[in-house]
């Protein structure tokens, strides 16, 4: 095993934990904030960064075959995809929540 | 009791009881019934909600205790059946018997699909999918019975109504979904089409394939309004859809198990693949038709 390969395993293994750590967090904001646009921030954390992450982590480890190329197809579709349901869960709120304004307090 | 009771026969009395007539005549049945009125008292209200806050205390206290126990128990249970399993991947395991060992061998021959999985539930199994293939078709037409709105059960009213919900999203189209579902939506059939065609060969099959079918289907409406949808399928269409993924199914079993469900690969070599298209042209009529009927109440 060549140093490259040593190398991209290394860094495929960084990017997976580093997805994991987005994940938690976005879980984790998922369900400690109220207001419904918060959590969806939160979530989009995971959705974006996370998946990001994991795959580009995935596509290291794979090295250069067919599954990277599935990867890099499953990665533009979940990147396309996220965004606009995101958007349209955001609209919905907008249009149906209780519109509370939240003072935020200065320290 | 001073008149004296009338004197009935057993069946007279039972159509009175039976019709729900007290014409009871001795009084002494009646003796429970009659409370002093002194010695019983209602609750006021205070007391009635200490009580109740007392056996709620009461409740709650014990609960964790009781739910504690319960769970212990299961967990004994579990563990208990876990330890008497036979260890993971040993090949003296009662799983690996003669029939995985031929199914394994003898598939492709038999079935003419290179995977097995589709090999199992297409063609060996294929009885248990065509149940659940029944229960979809099924399921699209309960929905269809209980909501459906057609020219017998809309008025004015609702006519009006959905006119008026129909110009408001019209007005409010979103340009961010109609592009994304511009470029979605044919590579979602294309995958789709693609699943379809290649269960025989690969994972995936019908109904994988067909809820992607269905996916770009609802995407395509959402996006570009009801109408442009419901030009390409109408209602007679998707029942046609519907009923020839079915026929074609139980047709091409039934012509399966009554030419001995056995070694035919020579006269149907792309049933698994037929099937498949058949399994999938029903799941996704059953996602579309449930969205469609939910979503607007036709189709």
């Amino acid at each position: 095993m060549s140093i490259l390969q040593a190398l991209a395993s290394v860094l495929g293994l960084v990017f997976l934990a580093f997805g994991l750590f987005a994940f938690l967090t976005a879980v984790l904001g998922l369900f400690r904030f109220d207001c419904a646009l918060n959590r969806m921030h939160a979530a989009a954390v995971g959705d974006a960064l996370g998946i990001f992450c994991i795959l580009v982590g995935l596509m290291f480890l794979h090295r250069w075959s067919l599954a990277t190329v599935k990867i890099a197809l499953i990665f533009l579709f979940l990147w396309t995809t996220s965004p606009v349901s995101s958007h349209l869960l955001a609209e919905m709120e907008l249009w149906t929540g209780s519109r509370q304004e939240f003072e935020v307090e200065e320290r | 009791m001073a008149e004296k009771p009338v004197k009935k026969n057993w069946r007279q009395r039972l159509t009175a009881w039976v019709d729900g007539e007290r014409e009871f005549k001795d009084r002494s049945l009646f003796v429970m019934e009659q409370r002093s009125s002194v010695t019983f008292r209602r609750p006021t209200e205070e007391e009635h909600e200490r009580r109740e806050k007392h056996r709620l205390r009461w409740f709650l206290n014990r609960y964790p205790i009781g739910a504690g126990l319960l769970g212990l128990t299961l967990v004994a249970v579990l563990m208990a059946v876990v330890l008497t399993m036979p260890p993971f991947g040993q090949p003296d395991n009662p799983m690996h018997n003669e029939v995985a060992q031929r199914y394994l061998e003898r598939g492709y021959e038999e079935t003419g699909a290179e995977n097995i999985v589709t090999a199992m539930i297409l063609n060996y199994r294929g009885f248990d999918t065509l149940g659940e293939s029944c229960v979809l078709f099924l399921a699209v037409a309960a929905v269809m019975i209980l909501v459906l709105q057609d020219k017998k059960n809309t008025n004015k009213q609702d006519l009006a109504q959905r006119a008026r919900e129909d110009t408001l999203l019209k007005s409010h189209q979103d340009t961010i979904l109609k592009q994304a579902a511009r470029i979605l939506v044919p590579v979602l059939f294309l995958f789709a089409i693609y699943m379809l065609l290649n269960g025989e060969r690969s994972p995936g099959g019908g109904f994988s394939g067909g809820t992607v079918l269905g996916a770009g289907l609802i995407l395509s409406s959402l996006a570009f309004g009801a109408g442009r949808v419901q030009a390409l399928l109408t209602r007679r269409v998707y029942s046609a859809v519907r009923t020839f993924g079915l026929l074609l199914y139980a047709g091409l079993y039934g012509v399966n198990i009554f030419l001995g469900a056995n070694g035919l690969p020579n006269y149907l070599t792309g049933m698994t693949m037929l099937i498949d298209l058949a399994v999938g042209l029903v799941v996704a009529c059953t996602i579309y038709g449930f969205f469609a009927l939910f979503s607007r109440g036709e189709l």
